[in-house]
């Protein structure tokens, strides 16, 4: 009876010691002015995504040189996309850039930055059924929840009664359902459709044009940052800098 | 870069594996904390001191969703305390909160299995109330608490995947980075399955170790 | 030993016990009879001091009680068991206790039983286990309640046994039973109660042969009607 006591308190003392250890204290050397705290959603490439442990990408690249503008270190925090609203308004980010369209009802609830990027359109369908002239009515169209093509979509079909729109957090899974004729098209970035038509032989990509809505960086409302941070974008882009990312990315404007 | 890297599928599998020490970690904690608050609760409730209050907080952790309890914590409470929470210690809050609420409950049916007359010969002998916890009653009650402890442990280490939606890097938030990065989807989520059910395995194997040495079968028909 | 000055114990809107009055003297070995809820074991937990009571009850010397059941710890050994209250209660040392145990349980005959456990202990030896339990805390007065009744009848002897070992120790004894040969064999006073109030108090003599139109007498003959004239020729046998 007492060894089991004496384990319960052993492991007690380990998980204790865990919890200390665990708890990573914010660095209070650097003074809070100095930092600028970015959250994004690593999962959209090539605007942000992870590789080999770190998290790279045209929005990472494009806030770092934003940060060398304002002279401000630049510390990345990933999480969810539905909780990036939530941390601006709640101050545990100070703006967020994650491939956002700035869209009506987001301006409500968030500030803005100027676009810094309009997105290309593409649809993605399956080789085997190509798209036909009828590309809106009585059709299955995946899009992704949220997005500037979500919007583009639902203008176009707007007319027709009988085109129905699935809307899903990410597009991976909107692939599968592609691939399982559960849908079908899909409405997404050119740059994403590339990349999964590279991986998928099945699946074929056609451009559609460019959205007239565009990505900006997302601040809480009347943050004083935002004049500076659209400065430091017309500042990128006048000297070359904003090109210089895209060229790397692969983005063409 | 070919030379260089390995094969990306083992590259991806063990980066996501990596993030057992993230799910193992807050599971833990959510144990360690809902015990302590479900034993103390359990007690309170068996001897009917604050019924109400008790209930009150099993019936609400119960009754909503752990996603819903994780945002509260995490981006409501600092706004009511004054100062910022983070993403470690809300997780901690939250698990250990709703963990302690079904703990309660398991303690309480444990509690009330013992035998009442194990309560009137403590007292006949005049045991103090600690000692009789201690050693009389709760180690009859582990008989009936612990199948359905090991139950809620292997339930919390699946539930922590919520963490995820907050960015800490456990196996579902690596599974979803990984499959963003390769254009993939079902290969990283079979991964974390993998890894997750690695997870439940050995704390269903570490419980049947436990079971032996902390439940005393009473049908042993030999000395 | 033992003085009650109406004592009463009510639960809820239940009168269990009723303005009872006894005095119980050292070495006095005491029988309880009544019927089933006549409030025999609310007086035994009472005079142990288990349960709050209304009256007072003063007592020269400390008790022990042995359950009906039993309530033996069934997660500890029979040495465990007994042992567990002197060292943790009494602070007895480990050394002492185990050598009082010893000796206990060989007069008992469960010396070779004392790593058993008790669900591998009959009926007549899990009871020696609960008395020597109590003894272990050195009580002056043990309250038994009702030791024959959780045991097969055929049983009974051996408890008589026990109580018989027990009276050679000078203990005073209070034991409930309805098994009337038995407390024939053991006690020297009866106490009856019905319905919470003691309506008599008498030496076994006396209360055996019992005048016709007591209440004692109704008991008893309800009682050898009800169990088919078994005690009725233990009786004619009693020496």
């Amino acid at each position: 009876m007492k060894n089991f006591y004496q384990k319960t308190y052993n492991a007690l003392i380990i998980i204790i010691l865990i919890f200390i250890f665990g708890c990573n204290a914010p660095d209070r050397n650097v003074d809070k002015k100095s930092i600028l705290i970015v959250g994004l959603s690593a999962e959209y490439p090539p605007f942000e995504f992870q590789q080999q442990g770190k998290i790279i990408g045209f929005d990472i690249d494009l806030i770092q040189a934003v940060g060398q503008k304002l002279d401000k270190e630049i510390q990345i925090q990933d999480m969810s996309f539905h909780s990036l609203i939530a941390s601006l308004h709640t101050g545990k980010i100070d703006v967020a850039i994650s491939g956002m369209t700035i869209t009506p009802e987001r301006l409500k609830n968030v500030d803005f930055t100027q676009v810094y990027y309009q997105p290309s359109l593409a649809i993605v369908y399956l080789k085997n059924q190509p798209l036909d002239s009828n590309i809106f009515s009585h059709k299955k169209i995946g899009v992704q929840l949220g997005t500037t093509m979500e919007k583009w979509i639902k203008q176009q079909t707007k007319e027709q009664q009988n085109a129905e729109i699935i809307s899903l957090d990410t597009n991976p899974p909107l692939i599968e359902k592609l691939k399982l004729k559960q849908i079908d098209y899909i409405v997404i970035e050119t740059l994403q459709a590339v990349e999964f038509c590279k991986l998928n032989p099945s699946l074929a990509f056609q451009t559609v044009g460019t959205s007239d809505e565009g990505y900006g960086i997302a601040l809480a409302k009347n943050s004083a940052l935002k004049s500076e941070i659209d400065a430091a974008l017309t500042a990128l882009q006048a000297d070359g800098t904003l090109e210089h990312i895209q060229e790397k990315w692969g983005l063409k404007q | 870069m070919g030379a260089q890297t390995m094969n990306p599928f083992i590259e991806s599998f063990i980066y996501i594996l990596t993030g057992l020490g993230v799910t193992l970690k807050y599971t833990l904690i959510a144990l360690t904390g809902g015990t302590v608050i479900g034993t103390f609760l359990a007690i309170l409730k068996y001897n009917h001191i604050g019924e109400f209050g008790v209930n009150a907080y099993v019936s609400f952790l119960r009754g909503t969703p752990l996603l819903v309890q994780l945002t509260l914590v995490y981006f409501v409470l600092p706004t009511l305390v004054g100062f910022p929470i983070p993403v470690f210690i809300a997780g901690s809050i939250a698990f250990s909160l709703n963990a302690g609420a079904y703990i309660t409950e398991i303690i309480s049916a444990g509690l009330n299995s013992v035998d009442k007359g194990q309560f009137e010969a403590c007292n006949a002998l005049g045991i103090p109330p600690l000692l009789m916890w201690r050693d009389i009653i709760l180690p009859q009650a582990i008989k009936t608490i612990f199948p359905a402890f090991l139950n809620e442990a292997i339930t919390l280490a699946k539930e922590t995947a919520l963490i995820s939606t907050l960015g800490e890097q456990d196996i579902m938030r690596r599974a979803q980075l990984t499959a963003a990065e390769h254009y993939t989807y079902v290969l990283p989520l079979v991964t974390a399955a993998i890894c997750y059910y690695l997870l439940t395995f050995c704390l269903e194997l570490l419980g049947k170790k436990l079971e032996k040495g902390l439940c005393y079968d009473y049908s042993q028909k030999s000395i | 030993m033992i003085t009650v000055k109406n004592l009463s114990k009510h639960y809820g809107p239940q009168q269990v016990l009723e303005d009872i009055n006894l005095e119980v003297k050292q070495g006095e070995v005491v029988g309880l009879v009544g019927h089933s809820g006549s409030g025999k074991s609310t007086l035994l937990r009472c005079l142990h001091g288990l349960i709050a009571h209304e009256g007072a009850i003063l007592r020269n010397g400390r008790t022990g009680l042995i359950f009906q059941q039993f309530h033996l710890f069934p997660h500890l050994s029979v040495l465990e068991n007994i042992t567990y209250a002197p060292i943790k209660v009494l602070h007895q040392n480990v050394i002492d206790s185990r050598e009082k145990a010893k000796s206990l349980l060989h007069r008992v005959k469960l010396w070779e039983k004392r790593d058993a456990f008790a669900h591998q202990l009959s009926g007549g030896q899990k009871q020696r286990v609960a008395i020597v339990r109590a003894l272990m805390m050195e009580p002056e007065i043990l309250l038994l309640d009702e030791p024959t009744s959780a045991l097969d009848p055929t049983l009974v002897q051996e408890v008589t046994n026990v109580v018989k070992e027990l009276k050679k120790e000078h203990l005073t004894l209070i034991i409930s039973s309805h098994e009337l040969s038995f407390l024939r064999q053991t006690v020297d006073r009866i106490l009856f109660l019905e319905k919470g109030h003691l309506v008599c108090d008498q030496d076994v003599q006396t209360f055996f042969k019992g005048d016709p139109e007591s209440k004692s007498k109704l008991f008893l003959s309800a009682f050898y009607k009800q169990n088919n004239f078994l005690h009725s020729n233990a009786e004619v046998t009693q020496g």
